[in-house]
């Protein structure tokens, strides 16, 4: 049978994700189509598409949320499909609604399921009909002046959320009652401005729980899952490494939580890819958290081990084929992780940082891969999440592809800004997590453990004196002074 | 000529003693070292020290040196006169930015006093919001900025004239 494809896609994203997205259009030969802010327009995800085109905004972001004008380019170019990526419009029902009434294809569920699913009180009141468990909980409105009398009954802590947020945004927890009303206050103004809605809700926090997710494929009427992958190295609710398989659940776990996502995704007619997010509790209780349904950040651990494509099957069930895959061909091989390559001061509260990229050195004798938007002489600005890029390696065992990213990670060089790969090396190398006895409060549980590496005298005097020797001015100098200087010649070729 | 660099926070003397070709002879806070610099392309290269081959990349910023060797990036600052008499220290009433970011909401108008630790303004960086305390009671002496405005890291953005806990009871009484 003929497989139906497109032949224009736009991709409505930028950074590392736009990056991927473009690699999945150019193996199949379909036409690209960048949308890309003026301060993106050197970037590589732009630059390497068939076409680009410029959006205006007031910021990058304000330009990727901008639905009248991104319709107005699909319409203009003659545009199939739009893969939307994570974040920006990909949840956006709204957007999915009026491509489609344009007769333009949505890369993702349809609106109804991200309606549904996308919603985080509506889906954990769906989910809950179906008999699966959702942790306690309260919905309010966070401008109701009782929301505190409301909450007055659970125990602390407590964690609040935006009904609409996701990916760690609009989340904070409450230790005691007297933190509630500003940790309420910031809720409220946060998921009024990014998410146009001020529904929150109030559950227990788990505070020794994992975070495992299960990677989910559906067309509508088939739907299969590729395994779980376990996400609780998290700060401030981001997670920062992932893996899969998960060390913490055994086989039979496994098929438990698999199946209800299966069933959870069955029950709302899942069509695209998308993840089911269950909190995993030290006395063995599976939670569902949330769907994103979307790709999400973490996808290429379950590529690694699957060795399957994941992107290239959202496009090609949006373009209306089935799932041309069954539950039993798919089978995982080995382990995987992923380190997310973040802007920020890692070992001093995650500060976000700023700067310029002056030099990129990936590792060049390990097999990996390198997930990235970013390219020399960009500026990183605040603008953005602080998520520069992302570096996958497999291995056969957990052990050696922790051996395998930490070596990776050693010989990662991105100059010009400070960046969290130092910080990552020292998590990976804490016994607990080799062990894997970890839970989503381990980074803060552990916080002053990880440590910045420390140098022998002999190598800070070799550093300090390759600076002194490299520095321009001293360059300058050498090429100035005659002899005797003059005799050592060119130190660059 | 003796440069200095700054490595987290420790300044080090340099001195060369002698060059010839790719090989140099310096001391590093008066410790002889010697060591030998390859070239692969302009920010990546070798070293050769005590007969050991070290891969690093290397790019600069003005008088900032990022240097990747030894397994990590080092941040490496070239000093010079005028740097090192820099550091004024910051008065204990002003409330700079912890990080670069945008101001959402700042709660507080010139005039107006406030208790210690009072939420004073709400910030945003990296789509995360803070509320920043008054580090002092006292009164808002300045508001250096409006909401939506972007600040760098250490701007400072609120100054508050603390009450003076010693003197300022004593002219209390002398009213």
């Amino acid at each position: 049978m003929k497989k139906n494809t497109f032949k224009k896609v736009l991709i409505a994203n930028r950074g590392e994700i736009a990056q991927r997205i473009l690699q999945a259009l150019k193996k199949s030969n379909t036409t690209s189509v960048a949308l890309f802010h003026y301060a993106d327009r050197h970037a590589p995800w732009v630059t390497q598409a068939n076409e680009a085109i410029e959006i205006e905004g007031a910021s990058p972001t304000a330009a990727h949320l901008d639905i009248n004008q991104i319709l107005t380019v699909c319409r203009n170019l003659d545009i199939d499909a739009v893969h939307p990526g994570y974040g920006f419009l990909s949840e956006n029902a709204e957007f999915a609604r009026r491509l489609s009434e344009n007769g333009i294809t949505f890369i993702g569920p349809d609106a109804d399921i991200i309606e549904l699913m996308g919603d985080k009180i509506r889906s954990r009141e769906f989910v809950a009909e179906q008999g699966y468990a959702v942790p306690p909980s309260v919905t309010l409105n966070a401008g109701d002046n009782d929301c505190i009398n409301a909450v007055a009954h659970m125990p602390y802590p407590l964690v609040v959320k935006a009904s609409a947020g996701g990916g760690g945004k609009g989340m904070s927890i409450v230790h005691s009652p007297d933190e509630l009303a500003s940790t309420l206050r910031i809720a409220a103004s946060e998921a009024e401005k990014y998410f146009g809605d001020s529904r929150i809700y109030v559950e227990r926090y788990f505070a020794s729980a994992r975070h495992i997710e299960v990677q989910i494929l559906g067309d509508g009427t088939n739907i299969v899952h590729l395994g779980e992958r376990e996400c609780s190295i998290q700060r401030r609710f981001q997670k920062i490494i992932e893996e899969a398989p998960s060390v913490a659940i055994s086989t039979k776990r496994r098929s438990e939580i698999c199946d209800i996502a299966v069933g959870i995704a069955r029950a709302a007619n899942y069509k695209s890819a998308g993840t089911i997010e269950f909190l995993y509790t030290p006395e063995g209780e599976f939670f569902f958290l949330e769907m994103n349904t979307r790709i999400q950040v973490e996808h290429p651990v379950t590529e690694m081990i699957y060795e399957f494509d994941l992107v290239r099957a959202q496009i090609d069930i949006a373009a209306g084929n089935a799932l041309d895959t069954t539950q039993g061909s798919l089978e995982a091989k080995g382990h995987a992780i992923e380190c997310r390559i973040c802007a920020e001061d890692a070992f001093n509260g995650f500060l976000p940082e700023t700067g310029k990229v002056l030099h990129i050195k990936t590792p060049d004798d390990i097999d990996l891969r390198w997930e990235s938007g970013i390219y020399p002489h960009q500026t990183i600005t605040t603008a953005f999440d602080p998520l520069l890029a992302k570096l996958v390696v497999h291995g056969e065992t957990r052990e050696q592809s922790i051996e395998k990213m930490k070596a990776a990670l050693k010989q990662l060089a991105i100059l010009g800004i400070e960046t969290n790969i130092n910080y990552l090396i020292a998590v990976l190398s804490h016994p607990d997590f080799e062990n894997g006895d970890f839970d989503t409060g381990f980074l803060k549980k552990n916080a002053d453990q990880f440590t910045p590496p420390a140098l022998s005298d002999e190598h800070k005097h070799a550093l300090v004196s390759l600076s002194f020797l490299a520095d321009q001015s001293t360059q300058q100098l050498f090429e100035a002074t005659p002899a005797p200087y003059g005799e050592m010649g060119n130190w660059k070729n | 000529m003796h440069p200095e660099y700054q490595l987290n926070n420790t300044d080090h003397k340099l001195t060369l003693l002698r060059r010839e070709h790719n090989r140099a002879w310096l001391a590093v806070n008066d410790e002889p070292i010697e060591l030998t610099l390859e070239w692969i392309n302009k920010h990546d290269g070798h070293i050769e020290l005590q007969g050991q081959r070290h891969r690093f990349s290397i790019a600069q910023n003005d008088k900032q040196l990022f240097v990747h060797i030894f397994g990590a990036t080092w941040n490496l600052a070239k000093r010079d006169g005028f740097s090192l008499a820099e550091d004024t220290g910051e008065h204990s009433g002003a409330i700079s930015a912890p990080m670069p970011g945008v101001v959402v909401e700042n709660y507080v108008t010139l005039g107006q006093p406030v208790e210690k630790d009072e939420p004073v303004l709400l910030i945003e960086s990296m789509k995360l919001q803070t509320e920043l305390q008054a580090s002092d009671s006292g009164v808002i002496s300045a508001v250096k900025c409006y909401d939506g405005e972007s600040f760098e890291k250490g701007s400072i953005l609120i100054e508050i004239t603390p009450h003076d806990t010693g003197s300022s009871e004593e002219d209390q009484c002398a009213e």
